[in-house]
């Protein structure tokens, strides 16, 4: 679509535009795909209990928050989730509710407290408020979606103190590979210039 | 990477946060405890549907047949833990030791499920007036 109007383009300078579009386009789409490895990577570790995953695919929403913005963010949590269900053969069922609904509401806590209270929070903050986000949305929807609520309940401290490990754990890379990124990318986050 | 260079990494946002995450996550452990009340009975339904009821109160170690063998469940102190089970994957004997309403030990190879029920613990389905 962006090629077709590209050739199509009537202002001479609507191809470097669209090429910078593209480039960001192409860099959220690989953001995606690594944030699809580690949630299936993820999903193959025998975990001692099935809700009790370090969370690394949200590593992929934060270093994206970080170099695209909230928006951004949202949208990788959201392919992120389909792609990896439709892999898994889980879509539409309750593990994929659990996933999307964590997934969307870690990338919309944390791009809101990172856009509010910019500079407050390194990104092992954000990345942890991300983890509790995630999991106090699956611990609500359990406690509606299921009959005994008290069952629900006794997850809630394991789950809580596991977040606050691994949200450090997944912030700590973020921090490093935002850093990185940074130093490849010319203009930090934005399409490197195209010569044609 | 050294742990200095990671401190340096962190705001004083960062620390208040992780702080204070911390001590609410700890805490929350003992407010789950809190909030759901300790066992009176154990609720024991084994293959083919066969259901009985045990005190938690009366220590003592009894049998519950199954498809794969026999499984062995011990109450002691008002906790009730599975000892022994013929199951291959022993995930029930692993669960360790259920005290509160709500709990549940389940054996699925051995098709035996233990859960821990009230005080008040309803012996009807529903109740109409």
């Amino acid at each position: 679509m962006t090629r077709s109007r590209n050739s199509a383009g009537t202002r001479p300078d609507s191809g470097s535009v669209s090429a910078r579009n593209l480039s960001t386009l192409v860099r959220i789409s690989v953001l995606v795909a690594a944030s699809m490895a580690l949630f299936l990577f993820e999903s193959l570790i025998p975990a001692p209990l099935p809700w009790l995953k370090p969370g690394l695919a949200n590593l992929g929403t934060v270093v994206t928050l970080y170099l695209f913005g909230a928006r951004a963010a949202m949208l990788v949590a959201f392919l992120r989730s389909v792609l990896s269900a439709l892999v898994l053969g889980t879509f539409l069922n309750p593990v994929f509710l659990f996933s999307l609904c964590g997934g969307m509401a870690a990338a919309a806590i944390m791009g809101l407290v990172k856009h509010r209270w910019s500079g407050v929070f390194s990104a092992i903050g954000i990345s942890v408020l991300g983890a509790y986000a995630h999991n106090l949305t699956q611990l609500l929807l359990a406690s509606l979606l299921f009959v005994n609520k008290i069952q629900a309940l006794y997850l809630m401290p394991v789950m809580l103190v596991s977040a606050l490990f691994s949200g450090s754990l997944v912030g700590i890379f973020a921090h490093y590979l935002v850093n990185i990124a940074r130093e490849i990318l010319p203009n930090g986050s934005m399409a490197p210039r195209v010569s044609h | 990477m050294r742990f200095g260079e990671l401190f340096a990494v962190t705001t004083a946002g960062d620390r208040i946060l992780l702080l204070f995450l911390l001590v609410v996550s700890s805490f929350s452990i003992f407010w789950i405890n809190g909030l759901t009340a300790a066992g009176h009975s154990a609720e024991i339904v084994g293959a083919a549907g066969t259901r009985f009821d045990r005190l938690l109160s009366e220590s003592g170690e009894f049998a519950v047949p199954g498809p794969l063998g026999v499984t062995r469940i011990r109450i002691e102190k008002g906790a009730l833990q599975v000892v022994h089970s013929d199951c291959p994957a022993k995930v029930c004997e692993r669960q360790g030791q259920i005290s509160r309403v709500g709990q549940v030990i389940v054996c699925v190879p051995n098709r035996v499920v233990v859960s821990i029920q009230g005080g008040q613990s309803n012996k009807f389905d529903a109740i109409t007036e």
